[in-house]
């Protein structure tokens, strides 16, 4: 059975912080946004820092701080909206930079929020076939350089971020993948998107927009109808939960930890609220680094695992939705 | 038709900072301490989960309490 050994992330220096977005948009209730988002620091890259260069720091660690060595490699799963190119693939050079062997498969997904649990999903699959025996998923997102300097909502949410997780088959104690549920549906795709750029808007040059004295979007940048969201997630995730229970014959009582992905804290408690979880067993970590996409759950497991909070038998439910739209959830057994 | 009583309940839900009292029909929801961007959020949100009625942020922008607000649930609905 295929398992989660290890977990490390990587954050990049620069703190954006509450005074910062107060100093620049001085008519914004930043204390107000940032109390219900539960945000207060986000963590941004330089301009000459890049989605792969957290990805390689996140990967560094989980070396340095396992027993696991490089040349065991023999698989990359590669998490992230922010390649470095086109083409080649970026997890091609970070086969190179990381010095694994040339024996390894590695490869790129293009998924947001639901990255993690379907990262999980892939290596589940390569390990329970045979395929890996140690596989390195690696979740990795700068969405800071696609959101306009204007864009006072989008830059309170979002930090810069890496994770780096082992998956093996190898049986020691740690976090056994179990079942999952996914969820799919494009109708959405224009509720969060970076228009311009990929092949159908390739040399587009966008707007701004603004409603009054508000920015309202610049197809060249991040775009999110945040209400259009908001309703998604409440609509899609408790029957997420539901259908992965069931499906796991499980009741919302027998889950000792709910890990969502950490949009903000609101729209969390909202969700929460609905499926009646108590507040103890729903875990989150958001308010010194924000939304950082992919790699919100594996922050939140690692953190935990710090603080020793998950004991031997625990059953930990991950969530993961947003861009797409997409949704995906699992259970880990601790 | 949208039934009063349980559209306060729903938009009491969404304002847990603040007193449920403190919440009528006739509250503007704009003057609440509590309101944020993110209620907004929340009341489209609810708007399309509860009635299937999609609201867009400029149509929050037209009203200011939340009978208005039912109202235009209520006239989107019909449309």
């Amino acid at each position: 059975m295929a398992s989660i050994k290890y977990i490390e992330y990587y954050l990049p220096v620069f703190e954006l912080t509450n005074e910062e977005l107060a100093r620049r948009f001085p008519n914004w209730s930043v204390e107000k946004i940032s109390q219900k988002t539960g945000i207060n620091v986000r963590r941004i890259t330089r301009s000459d820092e890049f989605a792969s260069d957290l990805a390689i720091h996140a990967a560094e660690k989980l070396f340095e701080n396992s027993d696991i060595s490089k040349e065991e490699i023999d698989f990359i799963l590669y998490c992230t909206q922010s390649p470095d190119y086109f083409l080649p693939t970026t997890a091609c050079i970070i086969q190179q930079r990381l010095g694994l062997p040339t024996s390894v498969g590695a490869l790129d997904y293009n998924l947001g929020c639901s990255g993690y649990v379907y990262g999980l999903a892939l290596a589940n699959g390569l390990i329970n076939s045979g395929i890996s025996k140690k596989l390195l998923l690696i979740t990795a997102e700068t969405y800071s350089k696609f959101i306009h300097p204007q864009d006072k909502g989008n830059l309170t949410l979002f930090g810069d971020a890496a994770s780096a997780s082992l998956i093996t088959n190898d049986g020691e104690s740690n976090m056994a993948i179990q079942n999952f549920v996914f969820g799919t549906d494009g109708n959405g795709a224009d509720s969060l998107i970076v228009k311009n750029g990929g092949m159908k808007n390739f040399r587009a040059i966008g707007n701004d927009l603004y409603n009054d004295e508000d920015f309202v979007s610049n197809d060249d940048y991040l775009f999110m109808n945040g209400g259009e969201i908001f309703a998604f997630t409440s609509r899609a995730i408790p029957e997420l939960i539901h259908t992965l229970l069931l499906k796991s014959n499980l009741k919302l009582e027998d889950v000792d930890y709910f890990v969502f992905h950490q949009a903000n804290k609101y729209m969390l408690n909202h969700i929460r609220k609905k499926l009646g979880i108590p507040e103890e067993k729903f875990l989150l970590f958001l308010e010194s680094c924000g939304n950082t996409v992919s790699s919100t759950i594996p922050i939140v497991l690692n953190e935990m695992k710090k603080q020793q909070r998950f004991k031997k038998g625990d059953k930990i439910l991950l969530a993961g939705f947003g861009v797409g739209l997409s949704w995906a959830g699992t259970i880990l057994e601790y | 038709m949208i039934n009063r009583d349980d559209f306060l309940v729903q938009v009491i839900g969404l304002f847990d900072e603040t007193d449920p009292n403190e919440i009528t029909l006739n509250t503007e929801f704009r003057s609440l301490d509590e309101w944020s961007s993110l209620n907004g959020m929340s009341l489209i949100a609810m708007s399309s989960d509860e009635y299937a009625v999609k609201l867009t942020p400029a149509d929050l922008q037209k009203v200011n309490t939340f009978e208005e607000l039912a109202k235009l649930i209520e006239e989107k609905s019909n449309n």
